[in-house]
């Protein structure tokens, strides 16, 4: 979506405000697509989009750090449920199984 | 020892905000402090005045952000770095500043992207409240609703999220001494395919990937 406004080609970011839909005799909210593809409402796509890259960043934080961790095995937990007052939703520990003798 | 009132120790009070102090983060030359809905910026003076030229330089602090650590925006990016990396002992190849650096870009870009879909979704509903009823007159409605600037919102929302994504590859790149510009993640997804292959990181960016073009 971001390409094909940042660089229209054959397929561009259409953007289209309040319109009269003739079928339905109805006013339709402003909605986007990318040439093609059926349309999306402008209002809700923007709400779901932050709540994507929030959770692709986040995977990408848990998921660099499992993999770059050193010196002893770590394992990822999940702070269920997260604090309100700062809600970050993994941590790193310890594995316990070797903090016990069993590894 | 030095006797100059720059070297001396110093206490602060944070009066705004709700709380104690949650957690404090590096920022670069500053020090970030979180209350549950604030957060602040202390330069000390070092930072305030790195060549040293006035004996008097003074500590500042200030309020930088309305979103605090009960923020999940903040928590789920900045925070999150910063607890892992207190947590744990990583590689000697992951640079923590930049962890932190990409991880407080994506916080930024992230939060103006959610202020702009409040904005947009704000503006629409106003929008539809006025022209509730439209005026129709004989087959002729005579004020249709119109969102000026729509497009103008669109490519702010658009550029703050590439923002974001630029950001996150920055968090690749300073775990794993990458060095991906922009948001190329075909790139990100064809290295991590040939060097971490089968993992669960290659198989997170090959799914998304499409997704964040």
């Amino acid at each position: 979506m971001r390409n094909c406004f940042e660089h229209p080609g054959e397929k561009t970011l259409e953007i289209r405000d309040f319109y009269w839909e003739a079928e339905t005799r109805k006013t339709h909210l402003p909605t986007w697509n990318i040439t093609g593809d059926p349309p999306g409402a402008i209002a809700k796509d923007v709400v779901a989009i932050v709540e994507f890259i929030l959770d692709f960043v986040e995977g990408l934080i848990v998921l660099c750090a499992g993999m770059q961790t050193e010196h002893f095995p770590y394992i990822l937990t999940r702070n269920e449920p997260p604090k309100t007052e700062m809600p970050i939703r993994y941590a790193l520990r310890i594995d316990p199984s070797i903090l016990s003798g069993k590894a | 020892m030095s006797d100059r009132p720059r070297d001396s120790a110093m206490s602060l009070e944070l009066a705004e905000g709700t709380g104690p102090i949650l957690v404090m983060c590096p920022a670069g030359d500053a020090l970030e402090i979180y209350k549950v809905d604030r957060c602040f910026e202390v330069l000390s003076p070092d930072s305030v005045d790195p060549k040293q030229t006035d004996p008097n330089a003074p500590w500042i602090v200030r309020h930088v952000s309305g979103f605090g650590a009960g923020n999940d925006i903040v928590a789920r990016t900045v925070l999150q770095a910063n607890a892992f990396l207190k947590e744990a002992t990583f590689k000697d190849t992951v640079d923590r500043e930049k962890v932190m650096e990409a991880a407080r870009g994506c916080r930024n870009s992230i939060l103006e992207c959610r202020r702009i879909a409040e904005e947009i979704n704000a503006e629409i509903d106003r929008i539809v409240r006025k022209y509730r009823f439209l005026n129709l007159r004989g087959n002729v409605i005579t004020s249709f609703p119109v969102y000026e600037g729509l497009h103008e919102a669109a490519g702010r929302f658009l550029l703050s999220a590439k923002q974001a994504l630029q950001h996150a590859a920055g968090i690749i790149n300073a775990f794993f001494g990458q060095v991906f510009t922009g948001p190329h993640y075909h790139k990100i997804r064809d290295w991590l395919n040939k060097t971490f292959s089968g993992t669960g990181f290659a198989k997170f960016i090959e799914v998304n990937e499409p997704r964040i073009k």
